[in-house]
């Protein structure tokens, strides 16, 4: 218990150092990247949510991403909400999304899911590039006002960076207290076995319901940090490889654990900036790197490199004696 | 009238190449449990075999049977990388990696062949028979006529072959068929490699109408798993079916609502499907087992 308490407080200090810290990052090359992982982050976290505690799979969470970016720069440039206003209004309609979406899909599993949360994010793409009297179409909607926060600009990449890394924190630290609450353990049991969940009394259906809303809400919250920060929106940036993308950063990184997606960004993210390096054929070595990541570890790289260094310390008694006990099955 | 007419030929001919696409998705979801999202890069990979074979003067029957080849000779590559060695894992794992063999194929043919659409010559191009008013390119009617008895072989092989009874054996219960003998793990190479070529044909036989691209299989991959959705997966007859279905419905939807929104309302369909059956059309309701 102590030792669970030192690693709390240790990672909150660590997230309020690497936002004072990114306050002083001056590359905009930099800043760019990092600001994009963030987002990223944000991203995986949330699909971390359905895949890793509830064991529901979602590809189509570049939909919930695509409809929180639109929400703000739809509000504010059209209609001239405050931005701060119109993140709330992000969250809100992407959570509702997931709701809406959570109510015909919650009671199909594995890769009906799959498939139907797939369907989702591919109409939510095709009605942003279709519907031109309110999105713009392809050419997408430009002009989205940087935020403000306590009078000062967010213009500036390096103050974005450190609101956008605030964000996540606050993001990570509000899906540790659930996780850990009554309604983390729910999930968990969901995602072990659905059945004995429902038959221990547990609201299968609502919880998983939660889970979907939560998890678009916190997708919205991208979407509406990518739209201030870019100040300009498209389609093509909310399409099915967005929505992989995600679900590979999240079960990369080590699905169900809570530094496995954001390990998995920023392993992710360096390799895919590594491999600028190699111009066209950029995207055939990233696809070569993710087959052999799944194909070594398939349970995930955070939970990977925790065995091993557990592995490192156990005294060789132990090991073996451990060893002995079998696989379980 | 005619107009319509017109419009559900060609929404049965394209549906036949989803029906023959999703045959090799569901067989290969039956055995090895695998939502395999790189199948229509087979499609891709049979096409740039067609295109190059005819530039070289091969006549193009010759070339969709080795398009066939050459797919299965792909897929057992692939399979033995990046398929068999996660065969013990959670399925989601293989479905990730066949994420990433379709990323990797796509820009590799990218890398190798230039992304630029490019025209297949088939001995049929250009020539087209009129039925009474309604116009069917020959292509077409080539590539209906293929799909259909690839589809008939494929099911008569399932059916009634020592093979097929393996396949259908290991796609019921793998533990148990394991226990009465049947080579798993031989039968799930056999049948990705089977899978694979079967879609390797279509994307040879769909190249003189549609050109060869890299990023061709994308779509296909789209619409041939809301085929296997339709029909249940792993169930054969249901894809055949469903192929039929999903290409009527996209060819009206596209002649009388809009094309830009033709795939959403594919979507659409397929969700609510999943709403009211999530079984599939055509498979029978069963409780669950504990």
């Amino acid at each position: 218990m102590n030792l669970q308490r030192l690693k709390f407080w240790s990672a909150i200090l660590l997230g309020l150092g690497s936002v004072l810290a990114s306050l002083y990052v001056q590359n905009m090359y930099l800043l760019n990247v990092i600001i994009l992982a963030v987002i990223s982050a944000i991203l995986a976290v949330s699909v971390n949510l359905l895949v890793g505690y509830t064991g529901q799979i979602s590809l189509g969470h570049a939909g919930f991403y695509g409809i929180g970016a639109y929400t703000v720069a739809l509000l504010t440039t059209r209609w001239h909400w405050s931005i701060w206003l119109s993140f709330l209004a992000a969250f809100g309609l992407s959570g509702l999304m997931g709701l809406v979406l959570g109510l015909p899909t919650t009671r199909l599993r594995g890769h009906f899911l799959g498939i139907a949360t797939l369907g989702f994010g591919v109409i939510v793409n095709v009605v942003l590039n279709n519907w031109t009297s309110l999105t713009n179409g392809p050419v997408g909607v430009r002009g989205i006002p940087a935020p403000a926060l306590f009078g000062i600009s967010l213009e500036y990449k390096n103050f974005f960076l450190g609101f956008a890394l605030a964000c996540l924190f606050v993001i990570v630290l509000l899906v540790y207290l659930v996780v850990n609450s009554a309604v983390g353990r729910a999930w968990k049991c969901i995602r072990r076995d659905e059945i004995a969940a429902q038959v221990s009394g547990i609201n299968v259906y609502g919880y998983k319901l939660l889970a979907f809303a939560f998890s678009g809400g916190i997708a919205g919250i991208a979407g509406a940090l990518y739209a201030a920060f870019m100040t300009l929106v498209s389609p093509e940036t909310f399409d099915l490889n967005q929505s992989i993308t995600i679900v590979t950063t999240t079960i990369l990184g080590g699905a169900g654990t809570l530094v496995g997606p954001l390990l998995g960004t920023g392993i992710l993210t360096l390799i895919s900036e590594w491999l600028r390096n190699f111009h066209e054929l950029r995207l055939v070595l990233y696809g070569l790197i993710l087959v052999l990541f799944i194909v070594v570890m398939p349970q995930g790289i955070y939970p990977f490199v925790k065995k091993h260094v557990q592995l490192w310390f156990t005294p060789r008694k132990v090991k073996i004696q451990r060893g002995s006990e079998g696989r379980h099955l | 009238m005619a107009e319509f007419a017109q419009t559900l030929v060609n929404g049965l001919t394209v549906g036949t190449l989803y029906s023959l696409v999703a045959l090799g998705l569901t067989i290969i979801y039956g055995v090895m449990n695998l939502a395999n999202f790189a199948q229509g890069e087979f499609a891709m990979i049979g096409g740039f075999a067609a295109f190059f074979l005819i530039q070289a003067g091969i006549p193009y029957p010759l070339a969709v049977v080795i398009a066939f080849a050459a797919a299965g000779i792909i897929g057992l590559i692939i399979h033995l990388l990046a398929n068999y060695p996660l065969r013990q894992s959670e399925p989601i794992n293989m479905m990730l990696s066949s994420l990433g063999v379709s990323l990797f194929l796509v820009n590799l043919a990218q890398y190798l062949f230039s992304p630029t659409p490019q025209v297949v010559e088939s001995p049929l191009s250009g020539k087209s028979l009129n039925f009474f008013g309604i116009f069917v390119s020959q292509q077409r009617l080539l590539i209906a006529f293929v799909s259909i008895v690839l589809c008939v072989v494929t099911y008569l092989l399932l059916e009634y072959t020592r093979f097929g009874r393996a396949v259908r054996a290991a796609s019921l219960d793998p533990d148990t068929a394991v226990i009465y003998g049947v080579p798993t793990k031989k039968i799930s190479f056999l049948t990705f490699v089977l899978g694979v070529a079967l879609t390797g044909v279509a994307g040879a036989l769909v190249a003189p109408v549609y050109y060869v691209y890299p990023t061709m299989g994308i779509s296909l991959t789209l619409k041939a798993f809301v085929v296997v959705v339709l029909g249940g997966m792993g169930n054969v007859v249901g894809a055949i079916a469903g192929g039929l279905v999903i290409g009527l419905i996209e060819s009206l939807a596209g002649g009388y609502i809009s094309t830009g929104f033709q795939d959403a309302i594919v979507f659409a369909v397929l969700f609510l499907v999943l709403v009211f059956r999530p079984e599939g059309i055509l498979t029978k309701v069963q409780g669950e087992k504990v």
